[in-house]
C-alpha cells in the first residue's frame, strides 16, 4: 500500500535539499540586494551630509541658498506638471475613443499609438531636433514657404521638453485607463442617459468622475517619470541652457572644479528622491481609492457611443497623432541617416548608406558599444531571470515573512530616478571592494550591477504574476498523485510559466539595451553603451551617423517587441 | 481497503480554531461525508487527511499506521500517502492531454509503457471517457474535465479517495448523474471515500454516514436516516431538511416517552414525544417537527390542535403553508390539493415529534 521506502530516499533528500537550497539562495540574494541596493542608498544619504570630509548640512544650505536650485526646482515642476497634464489628457482621450466609441480602424490605432512607448525617449528627442531644431526639416520648410529666416518654432527649451515628453508618455495614461474604461459597468452610464444626460454630459458627470482613480493614478505615474527623465531634457534643454533637476545633478557630478561637487549632487539627489517619494505616496493613495466598484462582474460590454458626424474629426485627430508620434520622427531619422551630408537637398544622388557603413566600420566606439550593450543587456537579463525565479518563488509559493521588505528593495532602484541610482553606485563603489581589493568603478561591472539592480523589478513582477497564475490546486493535484516538490515544480509549474520567463527576459533586456541615464555616468573609455554613443555622436554634431545608429536601434527595439508578443501569445509586450 | 482514523484532530490558525477535536473511525469501504456550511472546517479536515495541512493537535492513522501525529512529530507528505483526491476546481493540468493527466500518478510507480497504456485505457473506460486520450482540457466540458480528475485519482488504486466538493461546479442535471456514477464506482471497486460538501442532498444520497460540522465542531456522526430522523441538536435539525422548533416544557416522563406542554401562550396543547437517549432533560426543551410531518385539515370537532392558516403557497407537488396557534407559527408542507382560505381556522395534526434539549 505504501510506496517502497528505499526507492524514495533519493527523492526525499532531493526535496529537502531543494527546499533548503532555495532558502539558502534566498538568503544569499537578500544579502546581495542589501549590498547592491541598500548600501549605495546609505552611501548616498550619508554623502549628502558630508562636506569637506566632515558631517555637516552645508550641502543643503548651499543648495537652498542658491538661486539655481530654485530655478531648477521650478523648471522640473513646470515641465512635469504640464507634461503630465497633457499626456494624461491625450492618453485618456485616446482610450475613450478606442474603448467607448465606434471610431473606425481601431486595430490600426491600437497598434500604432502604442509605439511611442517602446521608443527610447532620447532617440525620440533627437528625432524631433531633426524636425524642429534650428535647421530642422519643418523649420526649413517653413522658412522656404514664408521666404524668411525665421523658423516656425525651435524646439529647444521648456516648451520643447514638454512637447516631446507628452508625445512619448501619453501611452502610459492610455494603457492604464483603457482597461477600466472598457470594463466599466454600462448600467452606470445608462442610468444617466435615462435620466436625460446626453453624451458629453454623461462623460462629464458620470464617466470621468468614476474614472478618477485611474486617471489621477496615471497622471501621477507620468509626473514621476518626467521628474526622473534625463534624456529628453538633456537633448532639448542643454542647447538653451535650460536645466531640470536630473540634468543639474548630472552637471554637478561632472563639475570637478567645484568643491564638494559630489556631496552637493548627493544632496540635490536627496531632494529629488524626496519629491519622488511624495508623488509615489500620492499615487498609491489615489489608486487605492477603489471604493468605486465600477467594474461589473458580468462581461457586458458598455455600449459604444456613436460618433456620427464627429467621426471624421476623431479620425483626423488620431491620424495627426500617429503622424506626430510615429511617422514624422521615424521619417526624419530615416531621411537624416540616408543623406550623405547634412544640408544637402533630397535628391537621389545624395542618398546613400554611407552613414551606416561608417558607423559600423569606421567608428570603433560604436562597435564596442554594440558589443557592450548586447552583453550587458543579455547578461543582466539572464541573471535577473534567475534571481527573479528564486525571489518570486519565495514570495508567492513559500510565502516567506518579510516579503514587503523584499519587494520594496527590488522596486527601489527603479522607482528612484536613474541619475540618482547612478550617483549612488559611483559613491558606493568608487572605493575598492573589501576582500578582493578591486574597484569596479570605471569597469563594465559597475554598469552591469547597476542594470541588474535597476531592471530586477521587471523580472520579479512578471515571474511573480506567472507563479500566481498557476493555481495552488494544480500543484496539490501533482503532490497527491505522488510528485514531490521537485517533480511538481518541474512537471507542472515550469511548463506553465515558460513563456512568462521569456517575457521577463525580454522585458529586462529591452530597456537595458537602449539605456542612457545610468551608463552616462558609469561608462568609461572601452565601456561605452549604445545610449552613450548615440548621445555622444549627437553632441559631436555627427548628425548622419547619429541618425543611422538611432535607426538601427529603433528597428531592433520594434523587433524585440514583436518577439515578446509572439512568445507570450499576446499576453505581454506592446 | 483501508480503515481511516482521525483522533483528537485539531487545527488552529493563529487564535482561530478552524477544526476542533474531530474523532471518527472510517470503516474500510465506507462512504463518509463531511457536511456543513462554508467555513465549518470540512475542507480543512480533508486537507489534513491529504497532507496539505499539518494538524495542531491529534493524529491520523490508516490501518493503524500513523501518517500524521502532532504529538509524536510524525508527518507523511501528500506524495507518500497513497490517497487519491478530486479537487473542486478539477485541477486538470492545461498543458497535458487527457492521457498524460491520467497517467501522471503512474510515473512514480515504475510501470512499463504498455502497462501504463493499459491502465489508462481501463480507467478512462471506468469513467466513460473512452477515446479521450488526446484531448486537452480546454477542448473538454466541465463534466468531462471532472471525469479526467476522477480517473487520475482512481488510477492510483488508492486506499482512500478524497473528494472536495467535486460536483459544485457542474450544472444540476450533470450533478445528479455524477452522484450516481461515483457511488456506483465506489460500490464496485470498494474503496474508502471521504467526501466533502455543503449540499445536503449529495450527502444524504451518497453516504453511509454523515459527519455534520459547524464552526469547526462535529455536531453529529450518523447514518443519513438518523441524522434526519434523530438529529442531535438544533443545528443538525435545521441544516438538514427543514424544521419547526417548538418550545415546550416537560410535564412528566415515562421510560420511553415524555409528555410536554407546548409553550404557545395558552398552555393548552400537549404532546407525547418519544425519548431516544437515557439522558436527563431539563424542564425546558425544544420539540422539532418537520413541515412534512404536519397534517392540515378542515376544522373538525375532534380532539387535536387547531390554528389559523396565515399563508398558503401552491408549489405544485405540495402546499407550502404557515399555521399559527398562540405565539407559535409552524411551517407546513401538505400534499393535499385542498385550497384553504387565508385566515381560516384549520385542524392540525403533529406527527413525528423529535425531542431536543434547549
Amino acid at each position: 500500500m505504501f510506496t517502497l521506502q528505499s526507492k524514495t530516499n533519493f527523492r526525499d533528500n532531493a526535496n529537502t535539499y531543494l527546499k533548503w537550497g532555495i532558502y539558502g539562495a534566498g538568503g544569499i540574494i537578500f544579502i546581495l540586494l542589501i549590498v547592491v541596493i541598500l548600501y549605495p542608498s546609505y552611501t548616498l544619504v550619508k554623502t549628502s551630509f558630508y562636506a569637506d570630509d566632515q558631517l555637516s548640512i552645508n550641502n543643503y544650505i548651499e543648495l537652498l541658498s542658491n538661486q539655481t536650485t530654485y530655478i531648477v526646482f521650478r523648471n522640473t515642476f513646470i515641465v512635469s506638471f504640464w507634461g503630465a497634464l497633457g499626456a494624461t489628457a491625450l492618453g485618456v482621450t485616446i482610450a475613450w475613443l478606442l474603448a467607448r466609441t465606434d471610431i473606425p480602424f481601431k486595430k490600426f490605432w491600437r497598434t500604432t499609438l502604442i509605439i511611442p512607448y517602446i521608443i527610447p525617449p532620447f532617440i525620440g528627442a533627437i528625432a524631433w531636433v531633426y524636425l524642429l531644431g534650428p535647421v530642422g526639416y519643418i523649420n526649413k520648410f517653413w522658412m522656404a514657404i514664408t521666404n524668411t529666416f525665421d523658423p516656425l518654432w525651435v524646439i529647444y527649451g521648456q516648451g520643447g521638453i514638454i512637447f516631446v515628453m507628452i508625445l512619448y508618455s501619453y501611452p502610459i495614461a492610455y494603457m492604464v485607463t483603457l482597461g477600466p474604461l472598457s470594463q466599466m459597468n454600462p448600467a452606470l452610464e445608462e442610468a444617466g442617459q435615462i435620466s436625460g444626460a446626453g453624451t458629453l454630459r454623461t462623460l462629464r458627470d458620470i464617466t470621468l468622475p468614476l474614472m478618477l482613480p485611474s486617471i489621477g493614478g496615471s497622471a501621477l505615474l507620468i509626473f514621476m517619470s518626467m521628474m526622473a527623465n534625463f534624456g529628453i531634457p538633456a537633448v532639448i534643454g542643454f542647447p538653451k541652457r535650460y536645466f531640470v533637476m536630473s540634468t543639474q545633478i548630472f552637471l554637478t557630478i561632472l563639475n570637478f572644479d567645484r568643491a564638494n561637487n559630489l556631496q552637493i549632487a548627493a544632496a540635490l539627489s536627496m531632494l529629488l528622491v524626496f519629491l519622488a517619494l511624495i508623488t509615489m505616496q500620492l499615487q498609491q493613495w489615489i489608486q487605492g481609492k477603489k471604493s468605486y466598484a465600477i467594474i461589473s462582474g458580468k462581461s457586458s460590454q458598455p455600449q459604444l457611443v456613436p460618433l456620427r458626424n464627429k467621426k471624421y474629426i476623431a479620425v483626423v485627430f488620431l491620424g495627426l497623432l500617429v503622424l506626430f508620434t510615429v511617422v514624422l520622427p521615424v521619417i526624419s531619422i530615416l531621411a537624416t541617416s540616408l543623406l550623405r551630408a547634412l544640408g544637402l537637398p533630397f535628391t537621389l544622388e545624395n542618398l546613400s548608406f554611407v552613414n551606416f557603413s561608417r558607423i559600423i566600420y569606421e567608428v570603433p566606439k560604436v562597435q564596442r558599444a554594440i558589443r557592450n550593450s548586447f552583453l550587458l543587456a543579455g547578461g543582466s537579463a539572464t541573471v535577473i531571470v534567475f534571481l527573479s525565479l528564486i525571489i518570486s518563488y519565495l514570495i508567492v509559493k513559500l510565502k516567506v515573512k518579510g516579503t514587503v521588505v523584499l519587494e520594496a528593495l527590488v522596486l527601489l532602484p527603479y522607482a528612484v530616478p536613474g541619475i540618482v541610482v547612478a550617483l549612488a553606485m559611483i559613491l558606493a563603489f568608487v572605493k575598492p571592494l573589501p576582500l578582493v581589493n578591486i574597484s569596479i568603478y570605471n569597469t563594465i561591472w559597475i554598469i552591469a550591477i547597476a542594470y541588474m539592480a535597476r531592471f530586477l523589478t521587471f523580472g520579479v513582477r512578471s515571474i511573480s504574476a506567472a507563479f500566481e497564475q498557476v493555481h495552488e490546486s494544480l500543484e496539490d493535484a501533482a503532490r497527491i498523485s505522488g510528485a514531490g516538490l521537485v517533480a511538481s515544480f518541474k512537471d507542472i509549474v515550469m511548463p506553465l510559466i515558460r513563456s512568462n520567463i521569456f517575457a521577463g527576459w525580454f522585458l529586462s533586456f529591452s530597456p537595458a539595451l537602449t539605456e542612457l541615464t545610468l551608463s552616462m555616468l558609469l561608462f568609461s573609455v572601452g565601456n561605452e553603451t549604445l545610449g552613450t554613443v548615440v548621445y555622444g555622436l549627437h553632441q559631436e554634431g555627427k548628425v548622419g551617423m547619429t541618425a543611422a545608429l538611432s535607426l538601427i536601434i529603433l528597428v531592433f527595439v520594434v523587433l524585440l517587441n514583436r518577439i515578446t508578443i509572439r512568445i507570450t501569445q499576446g499576453k505581454m509586450g506592446f | 481497503m483501508a480503515e481511516l482514523k482521525l483522533i483528537n484532530l485539531q487545527k488552529k490558525f493563529g487564535d482561530v480554531i478552524a477544526v476542533d477535536n474531530v474523532n471518527v473511525t472510517v470503516k474500510d469501504g465506507e462512504f463518509i461525508t463531511f457536511l456543513g456550511p462554508s467555513g465549518c472546517g470540512k475542507t480543512t479536515t480533508l486537507r489534513m487527511i491529504a497532507g496539505f495541512i499539518k494538524s495542531t493537535k491529534g493524529s491520523i492513522t490508516i490501518d493503524d499506521k500513523v501518517i500524521s501525529s502532532y504529538e509524536e512529530g510524525v508527518f507523511l507528505p501528500p506524495d507518500k500517502r497513497d490517497m487519491g483526491m478530486v479537487f473542486q476546481t478539477y485541477a486538470v493540468w492545461p498543458h497535458m492531454n487527457t492521457f498524460n493527466n491520467v497517467a501522471y500518478p503512474l510515473k512514480f510507480k515504475k510501470y512499463s509503457r504498455n502497462e501504463i497504456e493499459e491502465r489508462v485505457t481501463d480507467t478512462l473506460s471506468l469513467v466513460k471517457l473512452d477515446g479521450f486520450e488526446d484531448r486537452f482540457p480546454h477542448e473538454m466540458s466541465g463534466g468531462q474535465q471532472q471525469r479526467v480528475a476522477l480517473a487520475r485519482a482512481l488510477i492510483m488504486e488508492p486506499s482512500v479517495l478524497l473528494l472536495d466538493e467535486p460536483l459544485s461546479n457542474l450544472d444540476a442535471k450533470l450533478r445528479e448523474s455524477m452522484r450516481y456514477e461515483i457511488v456506483e464506482l465506489q460500490k464496485r471497486l470498494k474503496f474508502t471515500v471521504v467526501y466533502v460538501t455543503h449540499d445536503q442532498i449529495e450527502a444524504m444520497s451518497m453516504s453511509d454516514r454523515i459527519i455534520v460540522m459547524d464552526k469547526g465542531i462535529v455536531q453529529q456522526i450518523d447514518s443519513p436516516q438518523n441524522v434526519y430522523q434523530k438529529p442531535s441538536n438544533k443545528f443538525v435539525a435545521d441544516f438538514i431538511g427543514m424544521a419547526n422548533f417548538i418550545p415546550c416544557e416537560i410535564v412528566n416522563r415515562a421510560d420511553d416517552m415524555v409528555r410536554v406542554q407546548i409553550q404557545d401562550g395558552t398552555g393548552k396543547i400537549f404532546l407525547r414525544v418519544p425519548v431516544i437517549t437515557e439522558k436527563d432533560y431539563s424542564k425546558n426543551v425544544t420539540v422539532v417537527i418537520r413541515p412534512e410531518d404536519i397534517d392540515v385539515l378542515p376544522l373538525t370537532d375532534q380532539e387535536g390542535t387547531s390554528g389559523i392558516l396565515i399563508r398558503q403557497t401552491y408549489i405544485g407537488d405540495r402546499n407550502d403553508c404557515a399555521v399559527q396557534f398562540g405565539d407559535i407559527i409552524l411551517r407546513v408542507h401538505t400534499q393535499n390539493r385542498h385550497s384553504f382560505k387565508i385566515g381560516e381556522e384549520v385542524s392540525i395534526v403533529l406527527n413525528n415529534p423529535i425531542l431536543l434539549d434547549t
